[in-house]
């Protein structure tokens, strides 16, 4: 009978798409991060993480809930689906046989492909000898912006110390994903490179060692690592998608330690960390000793106390190098987990000690901020499969023992119809860092929010997805002077008809509380800015509307095109509009040694609040989303040349696989409020080389 | 997908044809007062038989239904309405009685509608008095009359539109009018146990606003609804438990300054015919 299903449902074909580095719905939820501006741009984790799983396919017939949570391409409850149809039918017999796993779309499994195959089981002996294989990889990243800044004069105060060119050198080993190590190096733009003000050479250095499945250590972490803990509430330092037409990824999934070899400087811990496990019993325990960047002040004692940490890592002028490591963080946690067969619960402790006192500048919504020298959270959580429905949720409390509580549920209603919600309730009080939760607001506290998704498959090839949140903020935030409120609506439709083509249509509207600055002809009147004073709420809009097509046109040629517009509080006061026009063409010839991709893009907005975000195709392990605004036009060119395969195999098998990368972007934008002023020329250079196999 | 939709464009003109004509010959008008109906959400506008003129045409059995709701909990902010309908020989009647009291504020409406089945669409008029009165001020009633359609498009596609306050009418001859309201919902069947709408509607002098709900039965006595509605940005919830003919509905709305306006619903259908 099954394998009457796999030789009928031969539907899939090879893969539609040519290979790309972010499915679809993932390249908006990037975009969605960096309109939250909560997109750590140097934290490609993820990225490496997929780019690991297309060279070493996850074997579907062995994958764990962690390794298939690791993709961040399934929900829940296709995990325990694809899980319990193993157990009921055995393994599978080829990947046609995904479309027979109850939940598993024909989308879900089109962007998992890259990353999967099904395997019998080896021999022990192949096994042991495939473990004699690790992977090494060596990147080397060159990035410059032109034209050079004024900035890069070290010999004024406030001048840049270093060259502008943004340097990244990294070296992986992944060892069948049993043990990984490596070592990273990076200096941004501006940064001193080998001279007096950084005689260490690079600006950053990052190593870490991890291993898993080592008997009864379920993974040892030591150097640089990232902590995951149930929903984000208390810990999360890996990538958090937030709202999206992805209804169904709202939950957060991943393993309690993952290694850390991002650029990024600030979210991650330094020091040890181990998972032990017996059965279904699981204990993580970390402990953590860092420096820190932190904006420093003086108390009404004349003790130093930290008024803000800094998160850029940015240390180019000479303000920014005094206030490198500045402070000290000791940090520890622990987790212990139970898993069943389709549950789990986990209690979660982390607690932080830093060497001055935190406390932020006196205003009014800063009066819950975190502040003193110690800080604790505590959490528990817990998720359930039962038939079609998933549950799962966290209880946390902090400082003051201050709570915050997020409940989610996903359903499968019907083979074509899911639904989801989540419900959010953190008091004003509640405190935790490197936490990310599915929140509207950056960090976890100070919100009350319902949020209700829907996704229907009706018909062969449509699909219509829409969500709605609501929220409000109990107390006042930065820029808003009061309780404030917000809905957030998104409707998409998306249309395939066939293998090749792909329509999307996507319609969101925004609504939340600002303070009512009276701009008049983008003049703001300064007699407003009196200290003390507190501005009256009014909501502002923000609707946006994008229709965005993808055409194979052939094996080797895709196009995409986008058309996007935006209106900023419409009929308001500080009404503003723009639009956004691109054409990519993504050139990859079979059995070539070379790729090309390009786009061409038009933009034009009244303003900065009607800026439009679009995610940009980037050399591998970077991401590119560029805030759109000002009135111009913006292209790119991505390249992409296999060394060894230009080379025609004159090295034979000496040389490891060497991919050199160049990207050259620019973008000529002018203000539209002022014609007069000449357009603006900007650009940017990307050389990159990887060295992999060896 | 295409072709059906093809071969019911021109039932579609029809019906469209219909509104335009009903929306033309209403006089234009400015009105602050809202209709009483539909201001007890109907969770499925494309069932429940005070959503819509047409839908008495759709009951099967004598249908009695009671609801009340206490409005964010304040006490003196109480909505009821009693309905019933009975079907008749190719189509239906109902009678409906609404009525919210919010301190010397007083709003009641009584309704009688009637509905016939024509083929795939149904169509229905309601004529009801709406009465308005303010305790040391006055009261004034109007008569109001409203249109609906149900149309069966395909198996699993339902539409049913409506327009409420068709004739203008004015409170007590006065300037003081009430607002007219124009309704469309599209349903989908995807399954025996699970329908979802969209709904859209304009009230006059307010902006366009938008309805997403479903209707879920995951047992045999248990009926789950849920939905969203963007003019006040609103979820609602409720569950209804069938027994022998009794259904109790319990519901709540959600509003994110004003809090929960919870729900309580009883209805009897007699299935014996």
């Amino acid at each position: 009978m099954r394998w009457c299903i796999v030789v009928m449902s031969c539907m899939l074909g090879g893969a539609v798409f040519a290979q790309q580095p972010l499915p679809q719905e993932q390249e908006q939820q990037v975009e969605n991060l960096a309109e939250r501006e909560v997109l750590e741009v140097d934290d490609d984790a993820y990225l490496q993480e997929l780019e690991h799983f297309r060279k070493r396919k996850i074997n579907l017939n062995r994958a764990t809930t962690g390794e298939l949570e690791r993709l961040q391409l399934l929900n829940a409850l296709q995990v325990q689906a694809l899980l319990q149809y193993r157990m009921l039918l055995g393994p599978l017999i080829h990947l046609y046989e995904l479309q027979a796993v109850p939940h598993w779309d024909v989308s879900t499994i089109q962007n998992v492909l890259p990353y999967v195959s099904v395997e019998d089981e080896k021999p022990i002996a192949q096994q042991l000898a495939a473990r004699l294989h690790g992977d090494g990889m060596l990147l080397l990243r060159l990035s410059q912006s032109f034209p050079r800044s004024p900035d890069f004069d070290d010999t004024t105060a406030a001048g840049y110390a270093g060259s502008p060119q943004k340097i990244l050198v990294r070296y992986r080993y992944n060892y069948k994903n049993v043990l990984q190590w490596g070592v990273l190096a990076d200096k941004d733009a501006g940064e001193p490179l080998f001279t007096k003000k950084q005689p260490t050479g690079f600006d950053f250095y990052s190593a870490h060692l991890f291993v898993r499945n080592l008997g009864l250590i379920q993974s040892l972490a030591v150097g640089d690592f990232a902590v995951n803990l149930g929903q984000g509430l208390v810990q999360w330092q890996s990538m958090g998608f937030r709202k999206s037409t992805e209804i169904t990824a709202i939950k957060r999934q991943s393993a309690v330690l993952r290694p850390y070899s991002s650029a990024g400087e600030y979210n991650f811990h330094r020091g040890l960390g181990v998972t032990m496990g017996k059965k279904r019993l699981s204990l993580t325990v970390f402990a953590s000793r860092r420096k820190l960047d932190a904006n420093l002040g003086v108390d009404a004692a004349g003790n130093a106390v930290i008024t803000s940490f800094l998160t850029g890592g940015l240390h180019r002028t000479s303000k920014e190098i005094e206030k490198r490591n500045n402070v000290r963080q000791l940090a520890g946690g622990v987790n212990l987990r139970y898993k069943g067969n389709s549950w789990q619960v986990g209690a979660s402790s982390v607690a932080y000690h830093f060497s001055n006192a935190v406390q932020k500048r006196e205003e009014p919504y800063n009066y819950y901020a975190l502040a003193g020298r110690r800080l604790a959270n505590f959490s528990l959580d817990y998720d359930c499969t039962l038939r079609n429905l998933h549950l799962f949720g966290e209880l946390a409390a902090g400082p003051g023992l201050q709570k915050g509580l997020i409940q989610g549920l996903l359903v499968s209603l019907d083979r074509r119809v899911d639904a989801s919600l989540v419900v959010r309730h953190l008091e004003s009080g509640f405190q935790s860092l490197y936490a990310t939760a599915f929140t509207e607001s950056s960090a976890p506290g100070n919100e009350s929010g319902l949020f209700l998704g829907l996704s229907a498959r009706p018909v062969a090839g449509v699909k219509v997805d829409l969500y709605a949140d609501v929220f409000r903020f109990p107390w006042l935030r930065y820029r808003v002077d009061g309780p404030s409120a917000g809905r957030e609506f998104l409707v998409q439709l998306t249309y395939r008809p066939d293998k090749r083509v792909e329509l999307v249509s996507r319609l969101r509207l925004e609504n939340k509380q600002f303070n009512d600055m009276q701009e008049v002809n983008n003049t703001i009147n300064l007699n407003q800015f009196l200290p003390n004073r507190l501005y009256d709420l009014r909501f502002i809009s923000k609707l946006n509307w994008r229709l965005h097509t993808v055409w194979q046109a052939s094996a080797s040629v895709r196009l995409h095109q986008r058309v996007e517009m935006v209106w900023y509080d419409r009929g308001g006061p500080a009404a503003e509009m723009g639009y956004l026009i691109y054409n990519d063409v993504t050139w990859q010839p079979v059995n070539q040694a070379f790729d090309l991709g390009s786009r061409v893009q038009l933009f034009e907005t009244d303003g900065f609040n009607s800026r439009i975000y679009a995610f940009e195709n980037d050399v591998p392990s970077s991401y590119t989303v560029s805030a759109i605004h000002q009135k111009g036009w913006r292209y790119y060119v991505n390249l992409k040349l296999d060394l060894l395969r230009l080379a025609g195999g004159h090295f034979g098998q000496r040389m490891p696989a060497t991919q050199l990368f160049l990207r050259w972007g620019q973008t000529v934008a002018g203000m539209r409020q002022q014609p007069a002023i000449q357009p603006f020329r900007s650009g940017e250079c990307k050389v990159q080389v990887i060295f992999s196999g060896f | 997908m295409i072709a059906r939709f093809v071969s019911i464009w021109p039932q579609t003109l029809a019906v469209l044809r219909f509104y335009l004509i009903l929306l033309l010959l209403s006089p234009q008008r400015n009105a602050f007062t809202q209709v009483l109906r539909p201001s007890i959400m109907a969770l499925n506008p494309l069932e429940d038989v005070y959503a819509n003129a047409a839908l008495p045409a759709s009951v099967k059995s004598f249908t009695i239904g009671l609801r009340t709701e206490r409005r964010y909990l304040l006490k003196g902010l109480d909505n009821y309405s009693l309905t019933a309908a009975q079907p008749l020989k190719n189509g239906g009647l109902s009678l409906s009685l609404a009525y919210f009291a919010a301190g010397a504020f007083r709003q009641s409406e009584t309704g009688l509608a009637y509905a016939k089945k024509l083929g795939q669409v149904d169509a229905g008029l309601q004529f009801s008095y709406h009465r308005l009165s303010i305790i040391g001020y006055g009261k004034a009633g109007a008569l109001v009359a409203d249109a609906g359609t149900l149309w069966r498009m395909t198996r699993q596609l339902k539409l049913a539109a409506g327009i409420y306050n068709l004739s203008g009418g004015r409170l007590g001859g006065m300037r003081e009018k009430l607002a007219y309201e124009t309704r469309c919902a599209l349903g989908y069947q995807a399954s025996l146990h699970l329908l979802l709408f969209l709904e859209i509607a304009r009230q006059e002098s307010k902006p366009v606003a938008v309805r997403a709900g479903m209707q879920y039965q995951p047992a045999q006595a248990v009926v789950l609804y849920a939905g969203m509605e963007t003019a006040t940005a609103q979820p609602y919830f409720a569950c209804s438990f069938h027994r022998t003919g009794y259904s109790l509905l319990v519901s709540v709305r959600l509003h994110q300054q004003l809090g929960m306006t919870p729900g309580l619903g009883l209805l009897y259908v007699n299935e014996q015919r």
